[in-house]
């Protein structure tokens, strides 16, 4: 498998993300046969319009929803462990979705003390989104200030810790029933977008990649140290700012939509390198688009518990399954570098 | 040394942290085109600073640094080794090259044959073609240097700035550097400028000298007059190292002279021996006279009508007359 890999890389991404694909729209309280597959995609004549609906305005979003926010968190995952140099940061390390996470606590806790407020997930959704908004436009006012990436990682940190202290006050504070809405919306979830939410989330982390992919070549040179990167001309300050805003789309729109997913931004940037080894963005970007789908769509398969109804947390899964795997894969890299 | 050829000029340049004093001051310094040229001083006195601030990537206090070039953009006009370590080792030595051409790319990064055979040439200057497929976990120091080099070359500029290029290498690849670096400025026409306070190698191969003063200022020269007219004994303060020998200063301790005769190598290192050894070594004719005396490759002493065919066991002989 490893070798293959290595051979051809895309091949086996692609081939990789478009079986798990499969898998995960087949997977579910409704099982989808080989036999029901063929008839959707009109190579049989009998029809099931129950299963087509099913599979269009559910398992279809669903499985959408795990490409774009898997791809999404892993690609933020890259940027802010090369931005930092350090193969501990992750898109969280900024403090984003910790931001989000306080908006949605404040949102879910204190929500019921405004009059005439009715919640609901577009709200919160909203809610997360300006929580790492505002999240993003503290950093950039610091990073403006601070010139050093390490000294940004560590106030990232801290604004995490602030913002996460301050959950657990309003968790204390706050009615059990509203403590157990954020409980679930902490546990992640994938299958809660409709059509309409797909694609405003899909245009706002394309808007994303795209700067990712202009900033491609500041990236690399970010390896090579701030210095280095200077020398060869290029400008630090508006890379970094584009990293930083780019960044904060990809994992600000997902952590609104889906819920604080954990461990994919950290892990999948790491398989990524080890499986395509290489240290240029170029290369990268699509490695980990590919690689952050198919790890977010089979994490999302294992937690729809094959074979039965129940559903487990995604967030609980991501980690669950992806700590092992990414402690056998540096155990036997021996070392993880950025 | 010559104003007409001289890529790199300063004017009253001042050097250092804007929150401490400054480490060089009122720096009218010029770099010439084809020129290796040692930039020396104590560890600590501003060297590093001062290279950063000459390749803009520090600012200075106050003067101008001005570069003699028909590109606008600094990056074509100066490149730099410094002594940032490079976190990811997981990068190929050909990887690393290529960055040299990223001032020629643009987002898209794809190399044009003007890249490639920018990259050829650096690599053939360097000699390290074994080298492009390994990762930079897998490489000595030395080796890493010479890509850091060949890095710098492909960015294809009129000047190229090292920090302490030779630092933790052994002798023979300080050697390989230097050589190579002097071998560059000479056929390539590139200005050099070389951070080190490696004394012994900057004197045989650089072609100008710069030193850094006691007073936030530079000494400029060649090497050779630089150490005569006492420069290098005044900022180095040498303990027990006599520069104009070259050689390590021994105390005469055993107060026994000795008078060696012959020629070439073997009288040479025959004096050393004994000087390491205490002995004080006597031009005009003292009371031991050992001969030293060359046949068929092979060496011999002759002291006392005996003859030693190695100086371990003369020495041993010399000492039994000591009371």
């Amino acid at each position: 498998m490893t070798k293959t890999f290595k051979k051809r890389p895309w091949l086996t991404l692609s081939a990789l993300s478009l079986g798990l694909f499969v898998l995960n729209v087949s997977q579910g309280s409704v099982q989808i046969s080989i036999n029901d597959w063929l008839g959707l995609v009109g190579l049989r004549a009998e029809e099931n319009p129950v299963l087509g609906d099913i599979i269009v305005n559910f398992r279809l979003t669903k499985a959408l929803t795990c490409i774009l926010a898997g791809g999404a968190l892993s690609l933020g995952g890259l940027m802010m462990q090369t931005l930092f140099r350090n193969p501990l940061a992750g898109p969280d390390v900024l403090g984003l979705s910790s931001g989000a996470s306080l908006a949605v606590a404040l949102l879910v806790m204190l929500g019921s003390t405004i009059p005439g407020y009715s919640g609901g997930a577009f709200i919160i959704s909203l809610g997360a989104t300006a929580g790492s908004g505002a999240i993003l436009l503290i950093i950039l006012a610091i990073a403006h200030r601070i010139k050093d990436n390490t000294s940004l990682l560590l106030i990232g940190l801290m604004i995490g810790a602030t913002t996460a202290s301050i959950v657990s006050v309003l968790q204390f504070v706050s009615r059990t029933e509203d403590q157990h809405y954020f409980l679930i919306w902490t546990f992640g979830s994938m299958g809660g977008l409709n059509w309409k939410e797909l694609i405003v989330l899909g245009g706002v982390l394309s808007i994303g990649i795209v700067l990712a992919v202009s900033v491609s070549k500041p990236l690399n040179a970010w390896l090579l140290g701030d210095q280095y990167a200077r020398s060869l001309g290029i400008q630090i300050s508006k890379s970094r700012f584009i990293i930083i805003v780019a960044t904060s789309l990809l994992a600000g729109s997902v952590t609104a939509f889906c819920g604080p997913i954990a461990f994919v931004g950290l892990a999948v940037p790491h398989l990524t390198r080890i499986l395509i080894n290489t240290t240029n963005h170029r290369i990268l970007i699509p490695g980990v688009l590919l690689m952050g789908a198919s790890v977010m769509l089979f994490c999302d398969t294992i937690a729809q518990l094959p074979g039965s109804a129940h559903v487990l947390p995604i967030n609980a899964i991501t980690a669950l399954i992806g700590a092992p795997v990414v402690i056998w894969v540096i155990v036997r890299a021996k070392k993880v570098v950025v | 040394m010559h104003p007409d050829k001289s890529l790199l000029k300063t004017h009253n340049l001042s050097v250092g942290y804007a929150t401490g004093q400054p480490l060089f001051s009122a720096l009218n310094l010029s770099l010439a085109k084809g020129e290796l040229v040692c930039f020396m001083g104590p560890n600590g006195v501003g060297k590093s600073t001062l290279l950063k601030t000459l390749a803009g990537l520090q600012p200075a206090l106050g003067g101008t640094v001005t570069i003699d070039s028909a590109v606008e953009q600094p990056e074509k006009k100066l490149s730099v080794v410094l002594t940032d370590r490079i976190t990811a080792t997981n990068m190929t030595v050909s990887e690393l090259i290529a960055y040299g051409r990223y001032p020629y790319l643009d987002w898209s990064l794809k190399l044009t044959p003007d890249d490639k055979a920018a990259i050829t040439d650096a690599v053939n200057r360097t000699r390290i073609h074994y080298l492009l497929d390994k990762q930079l976990s897998q490489i000595s120091d030395g080796q890493l240097q010479l890509a850091m080099i060949a890095r710098a070359l492909v960015q294809q500029t009129p000047l190229l700035l090292l920090d302490e290029p030779t630092a933790h290498l052994d002798l023979n690849n300080r050697v390989e550097i230097m050589n190579l670096l002097r071998e560059l400025a000479h056929e390539t026409g590139k200005g050099i400028l070389v951070a080190t306070h490696e004394l012994d190698l900057a004197l045989q191969t650089a072609d100008l000298i710069w030193l850094a003063g006691r007073n936030n200022n530079l000494l400029t020269g060649i090497p050779e007059d630089l150490v005569l007219n006492g420069a290098f004994d005044d900022i180095f303060q040498f303990k027990g190292f006599d520069l104009k020998t070259g050689k390590v200063f021994h105390k005469p301790w055993r107060n026994m002279a000795v008078t060696v005769r012959g020629n070439g190598h073997e009288a040479r290192w025959t004096k050393n021996a004994l000087e390491r050894n205490g002995f004080i070594i006597s031009d005009s004719r003292a009371d031991i006279l050992i001969e030293v005396m060359l046949a068929n490759q092979q060496v011999t002493w002759v002291f006392g009508g005996n003859s030693f065919n190695s100086l371990d066991k003369l020495i041993w002989q010399l000492r039994q007359l000591n009371p």
